[in-house]
């Protein structure tokens, strides 16, 4: 029997969505990939590839401004600055919708790296906007490919289409009730997989990051229609769980948000993995109407993103560096991640009221 | 260059010997030392290999246990010591080895597909749920599948007599065949 997604599922998953980043992955025909290359070889050829990029596609080059280069990778999830190769370079160019950033790697793990990042959940427009984006560079830059095994990578996962999607859940419902285990399993058994930091401990903000499995054996479309079918099959789950929240525990729900504004108000000293978590108890209120705040949108793609360390001394580091000009690592040095509370977490508590239905309900228990 | 156990005549030759404690000596030799030598270690339980030694040297008249030595030598030149570290196939593209491509969990380059053709296809098991692209058209599938449909209605065209549409599509097929670029064969 077909499934049939409900129609809430299909509504809400754009609450637990957060981003998604659709990535094709190339190889250029008459090179060794660039973990076999020496350093001087894979800077010479980086070069060489950008160029040849550049006088067929008007991109920006972002290489040299780090700032910038690293935003880039923690908001749109480009390859970490450690698993990148020497002859690294990193290109921002437009697609042919005119309003659609296509980042391109050069030298990351393989020749080349195109992928686009946002809220879109029309997975399969996207995935057709970026091929098609990909496809006019296949002539001139002749990408390898064999009859039976499709687009050959450097990653054995990636070969065929190249493709990876990776989409930002924030599930506090499943997370709430334990089931991301299970939700792990699940995944892998319908083609995904779910990426986790420490696989034995909760993720931080109830935030995990689901991606395609197989890259062979379908078209480009049909993994990005299979892989959203499974992302509405996941906010199917998550609903439920956030209904049974509400309906059955709304006396641990409420104890849930009183207590996460009560800490980001008054906490002067917290842990990257704690704000994520008393952000997210957040989000799950906004989201499920058990609490309203005038000046946030809980939709916010950076929602989790502004609350990390690293975006936010890249975004505010200088001026703290002014303020506080001591010879201290910024990343670490405690006070400094005071400024940061006032900066960026305390912003969702700005006109943070629960709802009265929710405190209704918990009177009642 | 001269033979490196007379230092007479031309090198012409290279002898490989390998002792029974496992170490391989590599020497440039002329044929009749290489003659001789093989002669003298064989008795003392060493291995001996020789191949040719390249254009560097004038040709000159080779012996039958020379050319024997060559023969030899060609046939062991992929083949290595036991216990050496260049045991494990190498690809010729990039010279990665497989237990490298496993460690890293990253292939070398194109060549490596059909290189390690077997080993690779097991660790598509583990992360592929098919081994057969059905993905769509690679960019030299797409060229030759239109090449294909421009010649099947050429000559349909010719069949028909209609020589008006015959020159618009013989042009068409030219300009595809005269673009840059070749099939995608890639390997």
């Amino acid at each position: 029997m077909a499934y049939e997604p409900s129609a809430a599922a299909e509504r809400n998953l754009r609450l637990f969505c957060t981003k998604t980043q659709i990535s094709l992955v190339r190889n250029v025909r008459g090179a060794v990939f660039p973990g076999s290359m020496g350093e001087r070889a894979a800077k010479a050829f980086g070069r060489r590839l950008q160029e040849a990029l550049l006088a067929r596609v008007p991109a920006e080059d972002l290489t040299d401004d780090d700032d910038l280069a690293e935003m880039a990778e923690v908001c749109h999830g480009l390859s970490p600055r450690g698993e990148r190769g020497p002859g690294y370079r990193l290109l921002k160019a437009t697609a042919a919708d005119g309003e659609t950033t296509v980042w391109c790697e050069v030298m990351s793990a393989n020749h080349l790296t195109f992928s686009v990042c946002g809220t879109f959940l029309d997975f399969v427009g996207k995935t057709a906007l970026l091929r098609a984006f990909v496809d006019a560079l296949a002539e001139p830059l002749q990408f390898v490919s064999a009859p039976g095994l499709g687009y050959l990578t450097a990653q054995p996962t990636l070969v065929g289409t190249g493709m990876r999607i990776r989409s930002w859940m924030h599930l506090g419902g499943l997370a709430h009730f334990g089931y991301l285990n299970e939700l792990c399993n699940a995944a892998e058994a319908k083609g995904a997989l779910v990426e986790l930091e420490h696989p034995d401990s909760p993720p931080p903000g109830s935030l995990i990051i689901l991606f395609n499995r197989f890259s062979l054996g379908g078209t480009t479309a049909e993994i990005a229609g299979r892989f959203r079918e499974f992302l509405v099959r996941v906010s199917e789950q998550e609903t439920e769980a956030r209904w049974r929240l509400l309906r059955d525990e709304p006396f641990v729900f409420l104890d849930i948000l009183t207590r996460a504004k009560a800490v980001l108000k008054a906490a002067t000293m917290m842990g990257e993995a704690e704000a994520l978590d008393l952000l997210s108890d957040l989000r799950l209120g906004l989201t499920t109407g058990a609490a309203t705040a005038r000046k946030v949108d809980p939709l916010d793609p950076n929602w989790f993103d502004d609350a990390t360390d690293r975006v936010f001394f890249r975004k505010h580091g200088r001026a703290l560096r002014r303020k506080h000009p001591l010879p201290h690592d910024v990343d670490t040095y405690q006070p400094w991640r005071e400024e940061a509370l006032r900066a960026a977490w305390m912003r969702p508590l700005a006109g943070f009221a629960l709802s009265r239905e929710l405190i209704e309900r918990a009177d009642g228990q | 260059m001269k033979c490196e156990l007379c230092h007479r005549q031309d090198a012409e030759t290279v002898l490989y010997r390998t002792k029974p404690d496992g170490k391989r000596q590599e020497l440039y030799v002329c044929n009749a030392c290489a003659e001789r030598e093989r002669a003298f270690d064989e008795s003392r339980g060493i291995q001996v290999a020789a191949i040719d030694a390249g254009g560097d040297a004038p040709r000159r008249e080779a012996s039958p246990m020379g050319e024997l030595f060559g023969r030899l030598g060609k046939m062991l030149e992929g083949l290595s010591a036991p216990g050496e570290a260049g045991d494990e196939p190498r690809c010729p593209g990039c010279g990665t080895t497989m237990e490298e491509i496993r460690a890293a969990g990253l292939i070398g380059c194109p060549q490596c597909y059909k290189t390690f053709a077997k080993p690779l296809r097991a660790l598509f098991d583990d992360c592929q749920a098919c081994h057969a692209y059905k993905g769509d058209p690679l960019p030299g599938e797409a060229r030759a599948g239109a090449e294909r449909d421009l010649e099947r209605r050429l000559a349909e065209a010719l069949r028909r007599e209609d020589y008006r549409e015959a020159k618009r599509l013989r042009a068409a097929l030219e300009a595809l065949r005269g673009a840059e670029g070749g099939p995608g064969d890639g390997v």
